[in-house]
């Protein structure tokens, strides 16, 4: 599993047919701090992310296998959204709309957190 | 599922029996740059796919890697790691602190 952020949508009419009626989405794989790495992903959604979220992703491929049918060769499937990370930067660059709170320590706050 | 460009196909003289049959595209990975750009170029490292869609040259589609791209021929055990799983109509692609392409909604 990664955090992707989404950056985009697209749209297919000639696909493989378990495929058929699925959202895609296009999402960029985000490193630890937060950049974006990789090439664009195409990401299968069913809880209905917006542009910028940041979401979590698994590219296990029974999660689509038991919904739309075993000879389904797409496996990467949005499986949650982010509200927050913790001690990591990557709420601090992909802020997702959804989180209420965004609680990004930097190494400083570390620091101070284990002197205390 | 990576995007990718069909740069064009490969024919086999000899192959093993799972894959006789088998149609197999060349496929230009495209890069996070080049999709917000919208230039028709690729810039990754060519894969080959097989295919069941019949994508024309030039079209983008949706391909898949990994042991999963052999599922669509369940129950048959084939050599295939790469798998065309959608033609692109649409996409619509627009990072933070993007590069200023004019116009990036562009029917495909």
């Amino acid at each position: 599993m990664f955090l992707a952020r989404i950056d985009g949508t697209l749209t297919s009419t000639v696909k493989h047919e378990t495929l058929e009626g699925c959202r895609f989405l296009i999402g960029q794989r985000l490193d630890a701090d937060g950049g974006a790495i990789g090439d664009p992903l195409v990401l299968v959604d069913t809880l209905g992310a917006g542009r910028g979220t940041t979401v979590l992703v698994t590219t296990d491929n029974e999660t689509l296998r038991t919904r739309v049918g075993k000879t389904t060769p797409a496996r990467m499937v949005v499986c949650g959204l982010v509200d927050e990370t913790r001690d990591s930067q990557v709420a601090a660059s992909a802020v997702s709309p959804t989180a209420k709170t965004h609680r990004t320590r930097l190494p400083a706050d570390r620091a101070a957190r284990n002197s205390q | 599922m990576r995007l990718g460009i069909v740069r064009g196909s490969v024919v086999l003289s000899a192959a093993v029996p799972a894959l006789r049959g088998t149609r197999m595209v060349i496929v230009e990975p495209v890069t996070a740059r080049n999709l917000e750009l919208n230039n028709g170029l690729g810039g990754g490292k060519a894969v080959i796919a097989a295919d069941q869609l019949g994508p024309g040259v030039g079209q983008m589609v949706g391909f898949v890697e990994g042991r999963t791209a052999a599922n669509p021929f369940s129950p048959v055990d084939v050599p295939v790691d790469a798998y065309c799983a959608l033609i692109v109509d649409q996409v619509d692609f627009q990072p933070p602190l993007s590069m200023g392409a004019a116009d990036r909604k562009v029917q495909k």
